[in-house]
């Protein structure tokens, strides 16, 4: 038996997580009894009454709390078993210069004086919308900090409420900031409602599935949709909602869409189009309704004279396994494929990148795995000497900045997986736990508290077994601890473990019937790391392929492979096409079709030719040729200089426009890319160090970008910090990296203010580095009037000045 | 009528200060636009006001909004009520243009430049519609803040009033520059007895004598 002491610590304490307490069983315990009934809109009876222009609606909690009892009351009446208290905004950023705690502690007070007034058993839930500013990478709001605006409100709450609600959300990582914030810091339940529109998406582009397989996951006990569209658009949305949920859904759509006329909202939905409506949605299978925007007590008692005779329906667990970001659902149904580059083994430039903190090189890797197929990326910082934890944070950050797909947290450190499951918008797969009896019991309630699913290898203390059948038995001991933990089938992954086939040829074998079995006895989902069957083996591609090929037929859902490689490639689409994932061919024949034409007309083009021509893969194909003949800082200097010469005359005299100028740079960027992977770090660019920027406030960053393709072309050393970013920021990097150029970047005319600024604070710690800057408000004389030592229009009039200075 | 998705291929040529297609354009411009339409959620909310006079210049009572524009005014003849407008693409077609930013920096201006086409069209689309209900109104230029000497600055006062943060997920940055980057706000004067002068907002900008993208706007403005 294993559940020792702690094993059974740790389950209180995740049965704790899921389950609450006495408020849980108040939760439960209606949603047991009847269809629940949530209150109407707030905002739309305070708008006909009480608020004043510009006033704040949470700070009628403390100059007019009658009114917001009254409106409790109202509500109470007209049937609502939960009302939420008053706080939508209630926090410290929405209310800057507030007394916001005081408005928080008599929302809370209004809500349960009209409670006590009913002499009803209603339950009062504590309401928060979005904390007010974006959060990263969108925003410059921390995650931590969004936790931290939730967390405070939920301290000052905790004892006096019954449940907590977030509602009218966009942003799903500011939604898991949320959820950790109340989960961690109370015992209360939690209900979440997203504000989707009538694809199905919110403004910041989750989808509903993303919602339902992260929310799900970290234990909220109600999930659904709320505001944004009108009942009857928002029908797609409760279809999704229901189809992917295993817990009650919600639905609190607004009366319609609204229009202000003269300071007074008009919906387009009356009383009984939005009653049917809503009715008809408790029909599909919704547990809890109410109304949002332009919703009011009549609206609530209707609805619910038109549900009282109505019985909770009954939920379907869905096993579907899947994963999500923020903005993508990969369902792992049909086989997805994992990215195993962003990891140290065995690759030189990652090594390096960890060492140095290089995130974009990190992001570089992730955009590429993504371009070529890569559906969810494994992300290993596991290196000696380095806070692996802080790595994985910034990682996975980084990451999510550039690409959607969802992540694999790839460590054996607890605190490593912790932090990559936290800083991850969606859901993730940690990769990995074994047989082992320590680390499941200390790695499971983690995956388990994050909604994670987990892949489990075949192995534990006493190495990897040699026959099928003890690979299928630890198989069945990670399930099997898995659920006790509370952790659902579907998110339980085996690895069979793939070993080397030069050293024991004979395991390869065992490996796919491994897979086989796991499968069908088990029924649980697989994937393997495929590239270790051939270590030491001449043509390993062929190897690789061959054996993805036999993994696949043999059922493994999620390969984790290099991507980028053609044969890897060739053997999923192939695959795809032949078992019938791939309609008609469709991506088969999309992807493959016409290489041959393109093979025989660019078979006569030179290097030079291919960066004229903007011909990217033909331009890498003739690098790599060359490469084998000739130094890389001659290819640079022979064929990719020269061209860009010519593009950039050609630019300058009007006969080439900005899109070619671009298009060849790209096509220039990729060469030199290339050439750099074969090169030593001692051999690469010689040329000075140029830090670019936007500068503070301003999000606009295409035309720094245009520039960073150029400069980087000629070989510059370009550090691009990014956009909106603060002055001192900027003065910190130019003091630690010691640039020779600073180039600051601003499109609108308020944030020529902070470009100024910028300039100041870079001056006070650097008066050597030449300041070039640009953009669309910028001219010399504005240039000179806040300091810079140079204004270009455009990038090659830079790259002019830089030449002219010898740089 | 006015379908936003019927996007200028030459107006595009425009934005990129492209005076004549290039090779393999109008593949890309397809692709893109293709991308776009699947990535956007264009929405829109209204507010229709009573015109006010505060201190010689228009006010909306309820937002508390005054339009201290001298520019403005000379526009806003006679105006009755004043439509507030906000109009958004919505965040995915950002963070498609700052991806592509990463990976294609072609691909990330030609899909920008169809992204401000795409917007204005849809401006287009619901002024339309709103000239249909008004019809017994004439209606002036749509005026933004940063057209003349009517400041940014009015910005968050805009979102708030039309409570777009919750409806359509505007926000606004210390800057008041506005995310979603591809949305538009803008008041529409509404006038019964006076037929109201029309031009380009480009014509109006205090750079507008030395800059050399003039161009472009001012003649799809005029071509309407």
């Amino acid at each position: 038996m294993f559940a020792t002491k702690n094993v059974l610590k740790l389950l209180a304490i995740t049965k704790n997580n899921a389950f609450g307490g006495k408020n849980m069983d108040k939760f439960e315990q209606l949603l047991n009894k009847k269809i629940v009934i949530l209150d109407g809109a707030m905002g739309t009876m305070l708008f006909s009454s009480d608020l004043e222009i510009g006033q704040k609606p949470e700070m009628l909690n403390i100059t007019k709390p009658e009114s917001i009892v009254d409106i409790h009351l109202k509500y109470i009446n007209a049937g609502a078993d939960i009302i939420y208290t008053n706080t939508f905004g209630a926090n410290r950023l929405k209310m800057k210069g507030y007394d916001y705690q005081l408005a928080i502690k008599k929302g809370v007070e209004c809500a349960k004086i009209a409670v006590e007034k009913s002499k009803k058993d209603v339950l009062i839930g504590y309401d928060m919308g979005s904390v007010g500013e974006l959060i990263e990478p969108m925003g410059s709001l921390t995650f931590d900090e969004a936790y931290d605006v939730y967390k405070e409100q939920v301290l000052l709450t905790k004892d006096d409420v019954d449940l907590y609600v977030l509602e009218t959300m966009s942003d799903l990582y500011e939604v898991k900031a949320g959820i950790l914030a109340i989960k961690e810091n109370s015992n209360k339940p939690v209900i979440v409602t997203m504000s989707f529109d009538e694809t199905g998406r919110t403004f910041a582009g989750c989808p509903v599935e993303s919602f339902v397989a992260t929310v799900e996951g970290l234990g909220v006990n109600a999930l659904g949709m709320n505001c944004s569209v009108g009942p009857k658009q928002a029908l797609n949305v409760v279809e999704r909602l229901l189809s992917a949920s295993s817990i009650p859904v919600i639905c609190k759509p607004n009366a319609g869409l609204p229009f202000l006329k003269n300071g007074v909202s008009y919906y387009d939905i009356d009383e009984k189009q939005f009653v049917d409506t809503v009715v008809n949605f408790v029909k599909m299978g919704v547990n809890i309704v109410g109304g949002c925007c332009g919703t009011t007590d009549g609206y609530i008692t209707s609805l619910n004279d038109a549900l009282k005779n109505a019985k909770p329906n009954k939920i379907t667990k869905k096993t579907i396994t899947n994963v999500a970001s923020g903005s993508r659902y990969v369902s792992i149904e049909k086989m997805a494929i994992t990215g195993e580059r962003i990891n140290p083994t065995g690759k030189k430039l990652m090594k390096q990148a960890i060492l140095d903190k290089n995130f974009s090189y990190f992001q570089s890797q992730a955009i590429e795995q993504v371009e070529a197929g890569a559906e969810i990326l494994d992300i290993n910082m596991g290196m000696p000497n380095i806070d692996e934890a802080y790595m994985m944070k910034e990682a996975v950050k980084c990451v999510q900045a550039v690409v959607d797909a969802p992540l694999q947290i790839d460590s054996s450190d607890i605190t490593a997986i912790e932090s990559g499951l936290r800083y991850c918008n969606g859901k993730a797969i940690v990769n990995s736990v074994n047989g082992d009896d320590d680390i499941l019991n200390s790695i499971l309630p983690i995956v388990k508290k994050y909604g994670a699913l987990v892949i489990g290898l075949t192995l534990d203390k006493r190495g990897i077994p040699q026959t099928v059948n003890e690979r299928l038995e630890i198989a069945k001991k990670i399930l099997d601890r898995a659920l006790f933990f509370g952790i659902p089938k579907q998110n339980v992954i085996i690895d069979c473990l793939t070993l080397t086939v030069g050293a024991e040829q004979k395991q390869a074998k065992n490996t796919l019937q491994a897979i086989y079995e796991v499968k069908n006895k088990l029924g649980l989902k697989t994937t393997l790391g495929v590239s270790n069957i051939s270590f030491g083996l001449p043509q390993r591609e062929l190897v690789n392929r061959t054996f993805l090929t036999l993994a696949l037929a043999n059922g493994l859902d999620l390969p984790i492979v290099n991507i980028n490689l053609a044969s890897i490639q060739e053997a999923i689409y192939s695959y795809r096409l032949l078992i019938g994932n791939d309609e008609n061919g469709q991506n088969y024949i999309a992807k493959y079709s016409g290489e041959t034409a393109v093979k025989t007309e660019s078979a006569t083009l030179t290097l030079k030719d291919c960066i004229l021509k903007s011909l990217t893969e033909k331009g890498i194909e003739l690098t790599k040729e060359l490469l084998k003949t000739t130094n890389g800082l001659d290819i640079i200097n022979e064929f990719v200089i020269p061209a860009l010469d010519e593009i950039g005359s050609g630019y300058e005299k009007g006969k080439l426009f900005l899109p070619q100028l671009i298009s060849c740079s790209e096509v220039a960027k990729s060469v030199c890319e290339t050439v750099k992977c074969s090169m030593k770090a001692e051999e690469s660019s010689n040329k000075c160090k140029i830090l670019l920027a936007t500068v503070e406030g301003d999000v606009h960053d295409i035309g720094k970008n245009i520039v960073k393709t150029v400069l980087q072309n000629y070989g510059y050393q370009v550090v691009d910090l990014g956009r909106d970013v603060e002055c001192k920021s900027v003065a910190e990097c130019v003091e630690k990296l010691k640039p020779q150029i600073l180039g600051l970047s601003a499109l609108m005319t308020t944030t020529v203010r902070n470009m100024a600024k910028t300039i100041k604070a870079v001056r006070d710690v650097d008066k050597g580095v030449i300041i070039c800057v640009g953009g669309a408000v910028l001219n010399e004389t504005v240039a000179e009037e806040i300091g810079a030592d140079i204004y270009t229009k455009d990038p090659q009039q830079l790259v002019k000045f830089l030449q002219s200075k010898g740089l | 009528m006015i379908d936003s998705k019927n996007i200028d291929y030459n107006e595009v040529l425009y934005f990129l200060g492209q005076s004549e297609p290039f090779d393999g354009c109008y593949v890309l411009f397809d692709q893109l636009k293709n991308e776009l339409f699947q990535l956007a959620r264009p929405r829109k909310i209204v507010a229709e006001s009573l015109a006010e006079l505060k201190d010689g210049y228009y006010f909306i009572k309820e937002g508390d909004l005054l339009l201290k524009s001298e520019v403005l005014n000379s526009y806003f003849q006679d105006v009755e009520k004043i439509l507030t407008v906000a109009v958004t693409l919505g965040n995915a077609v950002d963070k498609r243009i700052e991806y592509y930013g990463k990976v294609n920096t072609l691909k990330s201006v030609v899909l920008d430049a169809l992204s401000n086409i795409y917007i204005e069209n849809y401006f287009d689309e619901v002024e339309e519609t709103l000239k249909k209900e008004y019809s017994e109104y004439n209606f002036t230029m749509r005026f933004s803040c940063g057209y003349g000497d009517l400041g940014l600055e009015l910005q968050p006062k805009i979102i708030s009033f039309l409570n777009a943060n919750k409806l359509l997920g505007l926000r606004v940055n210390e800057q008041c520059l506005m995310q979603p980057l591809k949305s538009i706000t803008a008041f529409i004067g509404l006038s019964k007895t006076t037929e109201q002068k029309q031009i380009s907002p480009c014509e109006m900008c205090s750079y507008h004598n030395v800059c050399n993208k003039k161009c472009i706007k001012a003649i799809s403005y005029n071509q309407k």
